[in-house]
């Protein structure tokens, strides 16, 4: 028998092979060193993978299966119409200013009792501040720039902070639960400041819809600049 | 078999494999998720191997996410963008040894293309070559060659 290549030695380790070709294979190592040796160093070079992998492997997590509702697989054909008619006539609705008026007071009240301090969505063109609704926080780039940086900073205060420096005309800043947004020209030059609290787990900056940046902030005083500049 | 009892037989398994695989826990999680949820939409064809179809799927998910990933490293690396921060540990020394035993299992992994890390990954989760090679779309007699080659170029990267 000619020496058997490494496949077929991978194939003889996992008990891959006939019991014709593994007696042929245990007759030709028993005789050829250089084969046994290239044997064992599968073996050894496997177990020593999964030990590695083993050492490094994250805690086993205890996550429950997420119910997601089951989509129908005939889907009515009636319900988008009915739900077309129902949003054309909200939104008609609200386009009536008695209409708008209430339920702004009933939202006021509502964030009276349930303890809400901060407007849903707030806009202002070069500064804005809020607390952010959870440990995530979202910062949207409309586009890349003309030139330009965003800093981000990391303070020990639960708000979170930005401002526009530089040439920022046209330049807005959009406030959402989770999310600051910036809408900005392609061809601007401003920068941005964004303070950012330290316990936040994690900060993604996208810009024209591009995840640019994922950060995890770790302690107070960090500070990481992204180049808003157009890439060659 | 119901959906609970399979999830509660593969959940950890599969965890570990797509942890392995992509690097991530946190994504690892969300992909073991988006499994399941297709053995709810589309069920498999046949109640044969399910455990084999299970890890199929993931595995094509974790590709495709994998994929993403790799352009938005491209992209930051193109800007000059910031790094993913770690977490101080705990236990610093401790730590400190398995993060640079992580470090070089990336390292190792990420040099893999994506049928030989396969190959090798579901190896190590003990399952057939036959196996391996419908969840990779290749032949059965493919595998001993995928996984030697895999284990040659892991010997050198991370000095097995």
């Amino acid at each position: 028998m000619s020496h058997p290549d490494q496949d077929v030695l991978v194939r003889l380790v996992d008990g891959e092979v006939s019991a014709l070709e593994r007696a042929a294979l245990a007759a030709h190592l028993e005789q050829c060193p250089e084969c046994g040796r290239a044997r064992d160093a599968i073996e050894e070079r496997s177990r020593a993978l999964v030990d590695l992998l083993t050492r490094t492997d994250p805690e086993v997590r205890v996550f429950a299966l997420a119910r997601r509702r089951r989509p129908s697989r005939m889907p009515s054909r009636g319900w988008p119409v009915a739900a077309a008619i129902v949003l054309l006539l909200g939104a008609a609705a609200l386009l009536a200013t008695p209409v708008r008026a209430w339920i702004l007071d009933r939202w006021a009240g509502m964030r009276r009792v349930i303890g809400v301090s901060e407007p849903t969505i707030r806009a202002q063109p070069s500064r804005v501040s809020f607390v952010p609704g959870s440990n995530v926080l979202v910062v949207r780039v409309a586009n890349r720039q003309a030139s330009g940086d965003l800093l981000l900073e990391s303070t020990d205060s639960p708000r979170v902070s930005a401002e526009v420096r530089g040439a920022g005309d046209g330049v807005e800043l959009t406030v959402l639960p989770d999310e600051l947004r910036i809408a900005n020209a392609p061809g601007a030059r401003a920068s941005y400041r964004i303070a950012v609290p330290a316990r936040l787990e994690r900060i993604t900056v996208l810009i024209a819809g591009e995840v640019l940046a994922v950060v995890a902030p770790v302690r107070a005083g960090e500070r990481h600049t992204v180049n808003l500049a157009w890439v060659p | 078999m119901e959906l609970d009892a399979l999830f509660a037989e593969h959940r950890d398994a599969m965890f570990r494999y797509l942890a392995r695989y992509t690097g991530d826990p946190d994504l690892a999680e969300d992909l073991v998720q988006e499994t399941f949820l297709k053995v709810v939409v589309r069920p498999p064809k046949t109640g044969d191997n399910v455990k084999g179809w299970l890890f199929t799927v993931a595995t094509n998910l974790a590709k495709d996410v994998r994929k993403t990933a790799r352009r938005h490293e491209e992209l930051l690396r193109r800007a000059g963008g910031i790094a993913r921060l770690e977490r101080s540990p705990a236990d610093p020394s401790a730590e400190a040894e398995r993060a640079d035993a992580w470090r070089r299992v990336r390292a190792g992994l990420d040099a893999l293309n994506h049928k030989e890390r396969t190959a090798l990954l579901l190896r190590a989760e003990g399952f057939a070559h036959r196996e391996i090679a419908t969840a990779l779309g290749t032949t059965t007699g493919s595998i001993g060659t995928l996984v030697a080659r895999a284990l040659a170029k892991l010997a050198t990267t991370v000095a097995l």
